[in-house]
């Protein structure tokens, strides 16, 4: 195995801007999730019965689709039936509708480890179902929600590299762009698998941090 | 007709699947009377608060409070339609409920738990809302524990918090459900001694409890009930010293006999009267 | 808009193509479920070396995306002295991947066996090898057939990444129709179809092993 390492270090600009663009989709993907999942959880908790049976119906193909094939039919289909996308926002929207089942699911566990009766009280006292969820349920259930949601982030994170199919310039993009110039594919994918390796393990430092705020704050707070 | 009773059910009946929990339930309490709800476990006793308070809304039948029927809201053409969700959120805060198993916010202090409502609801300022809600803690004996978090405080003192919490909405009527079951016998009076001075000031209450000495002392009116109906409806004197119903007789001999020792009461004479049969 | 033609041209192709995502499913699977117990064993029983050697796997193997993973595994077979063949890569890139989740779920199988239950054994004189093979193993499958079944459908819909180093599985062969065609909806909607229908295949099975395997269940 012949590897030379120093002929990379000229292409090291790009493949930090492609770094860049990985973090802000992760970011933006994952917040836009999020978002819908608390939508699609307040839709069955809140919804009527139709709506419900379509979270259901929706969540059962996302349980089986390959986020591959969902974003090809956002950046195919889509354009054919008359919606015209681009490719950072047909990523983004692929991330969305695919993590945001799981994201959901997640915080449906969570909230079910909360007494019901508690929900009653909060509906006496006349909170509407967008408060009990922020006001009662969240605040007890952060430090049970952070474990799986950081999973779930992590795979999102990793799936941003799939977005590089339709070219959106993101890390593993900018890989491939280095690779068509210094065909040295090994070194150059092995190097940038360990880019993903730091990062994602940071990530996940991160939010291990975050939960022992969080749960800090619980602890501290019970005894006060 | 003057002025229409506080809370009023009207063929209340709940079904859940092939069972009946409730059925075809009349129950009607006037402004500043107190109506203990007594009955065997299983009678339907809890399910018809949460049927007047519409946290599972009746199969059938309508409650009305204050001349108001919960769940339809009537438009400026004199229509009657289902409420919105907002409308009925704001019908339901008239009433104030206090559960068996207390169900504070553990997250919130005692103040939290009662100042989340002035605050979210009712849009009041902070400061306002912290006013009051130390005002309500005072008024249960709790003023110095507005800081503490429910896993402080003894299930006796979390009661009173929820009580503090029903009762900063200034709700038109107060309805328990069995807000002593679940407390430690030694727990029970400071609870009970709270609800007393609530029933002294003509606080509208039905309380659907197993303590058969607080509805002897506080109640106005006893409705007992038993397999989803209700058995006797009559004035808490009355019904505990010539109950009418032979279902009544029994199920008093049985809790005061065994728990209070209290003299036994008299067994009706019923050979004169016609029985208003209320199964019919 | 939906191109009834185009729809019989390209069915017999995505059924072939079908063929070969089965393909890759099973056999990835079977690199998965053979390198996971490996590596939990080694976690669990393998000594303080066995133990850094898997958690080091299943951190590099969590902690970087599959679509890299292919790429490395397609671009190292050659500096390996193999000849790069696109569909071993796939399988062994997709297996290490799925391994490495595989570990996880049978690593806390294998705790949940009670230590007393190993002891009884080694008293009346079973083999270290035989008490894995024949008392811990066993039990730890049972109780994970749930998770492994979850993996199974992940491993399904990893394969579609197989494209990326030219796989014609059922993904590619959508592109590839796709592109001479000019039209989409008529591929990929039966293409996101029959990932469906084989995810409901997987849990199926999964349901039905799980009926089988009750009473065995602590």
């Amino acid at each position: 195995m012949s590897v030379d390492w120093a002929a990379l270090v000229p292409y090291l600009p790009d493949l930090a801007r492609g770094f860049a663009v990985t973090v802000a989709l992760t970011f933006g993907g994952a917040a836009c999730a999020l978002f819908m999942a608390i939508g699609l959880v307040l839709a069955t908790s809140a919804g009527g019965p139709a709506i419900r049976r379509s979270v259901r119906i929706y969540t059962e193909i996302i349980l089986g689709l390959p986020i591959l094939v969902l974003l090809y039919l956002i950046y195919f289909v889509l354009p054919q039936l008359g919606l015209r996308i681009g490719e950072v926002a047909a990523g983004i929207l692929t991330l969305t509708l695919y993590y945001a089942p799981y994201m959901a699911e997640a915080i449906r566990g969570a909230i079910a480890s909360v007494p019901a009766g508690q929900v009653d009280a909060a509906r006496m006292i006349g909170l509407n179902p967008v408060q009990i969820f922020i006001r009662i349920l969240l605040p007890q259930t952060l430090g049970l929600l952070i474990p799986p949601l950081t999973g779930i982030l992590i795979g999102l994170a990793k799936d941003t590299a799939i977005l590089s199919v339709i070219s959106v310039h993101e890390l593993a993009y900018a890989t491939k762009r280095v690779v068509s110039r210094t065909y040295t594919p090994f070194e150059v994918w092995a190097l940038v698998a360990g880019l993903y390796w730091l990062a994602l393990s940071a990530l996940e430092v991160l939010m291990r941090r975050l939960e022992g705020r969080v749960t800090r704050f619980r602890a501290s707070g019970a005894s006060a | 007709m003057s002025t229409p009773p506080a809370i009023a059910g009207r063929g209340l009946t709940m079904r859940f699947g092939p069972a009946t929990v409730l059925d075809g339930v009349d129950i009607a309490v006037a402004r500043g009377e107190v109506v203990c709800v007594l009955g065997p476990s299983g009678s339907g006793k809890s399910t018809l608060l949460r049927c007047l308070s519409f946290l599972t809304p009746p199969s059938a039948g309508a409650v009305h409070v204050g001349g108001e029927q919960l769940g339809m809201e009537t438009k400026s053409d004199g229509t009657t339609v289902p409420a919105s969700a907002a409308r009925l959120r704001h019908q339901r805060s008239r009433i104030g409920m206090v559960f068996q198993s207390f169900n504070l916010w553990p997250h919130l202090t005692a103040l939290g738990n009662v100042t989340e409502g002035l605050v979210q609801v009712r849009g009041e300022a902070r400061t306002d809302a912290r006013t009051q809600g130390l005002e309500m803690l005072a008024a249960v004996g709790l003023a110095d524990k507005a800081d503490a978090y429910p896993a402080r405080l003894s299930g006796g003192q979390q009661q009173r918090v929820a009580i503090a919490r029903a009762l900063a909405m200034k709700p038109e009527i107060l309805l328990f459900d069995e807000p002593t079951s679940a407390l430690d016998p030694e727990l029970v009076g400071e609870v009970l001694a709270v609800m007393e001075a609530l029933a002294e000031r003509h606080t509208t209450m039905i309380v659907v409890t197993h303590e058969i000495a607080f509805a002897a002392e506080a109640a106005d009116r006893i409705v007992f009930m038993d397999g989803g109906r209700i058995v006797e409806d009559a004035p808490a004197d009355r019904f505990f010293t010539t109950p009418a119903e032979e279902r009544s007789w029994r199920f008093l001999e049985r809790t005061m006999g065994r728990y209070l020792g209290l003299s036994r009461p008299q067994r009706p004479d019923m050979s004169g009267m016609s029985r208003h049969d209320h199964e019919v | 808009m939906f191109d009834v033609d185009i729809l019989r041209e390209s069915i017999p192709v995505i059924a072939s193509a079908a063929l070969v995502t089965i393909q890759l499913t099973v056999a990835a699977a079977a690199v998965s479920l053979t390198v996971g117990t490996l590596s939990a064993v080694l976690q669990v029983a393998g000594g303080r070396a066995g133990y850094w050697l898997s958690r080091a796997y299943v951190s590099l193997m969590r902690g970087t995306p599959l679509f890299v993973q292919l790429l490395v595994v397609f671009f190292a077979l050659p500096l390996l002295g193999l000849r790069s063949q696109a569909f071993f890569a796939a399988v062994l890139a997709i297996g290490l991947n799925s391994g490495a989740y595989v570990t996880e779920i049978l690593r806390a199988a294998i705790l949940a066996v009670p230590r007393g239950q190993v002891e009884a054994a080694v008293t009346i004189g079973i083999g270290r090898l035989a008490v894995w093979r024949r008392i811990v193993l066993p039990q730890a499958a049972i109780t994970s057939l749930p998770m492994l079944a979850a993996e199974l459908t992940i491993v399904l819909k990893s394969t579609p990444l197989a494209s990326v180093i030219s796989v014609t599985e059922m993904t590619y062969a959508g592109v590839l129709i796709q592109a001479r065609a000019f039209s989409a909806i008529e591929v990929f909607v039966p293409i996101a179809a029959g990932y469906i229908l084989l995810a409901q295949v997987i849990a199926r099975i999964a349901r039905m092993l799980e009926r089988r395997f009750e009473p065995l269940r602590g």
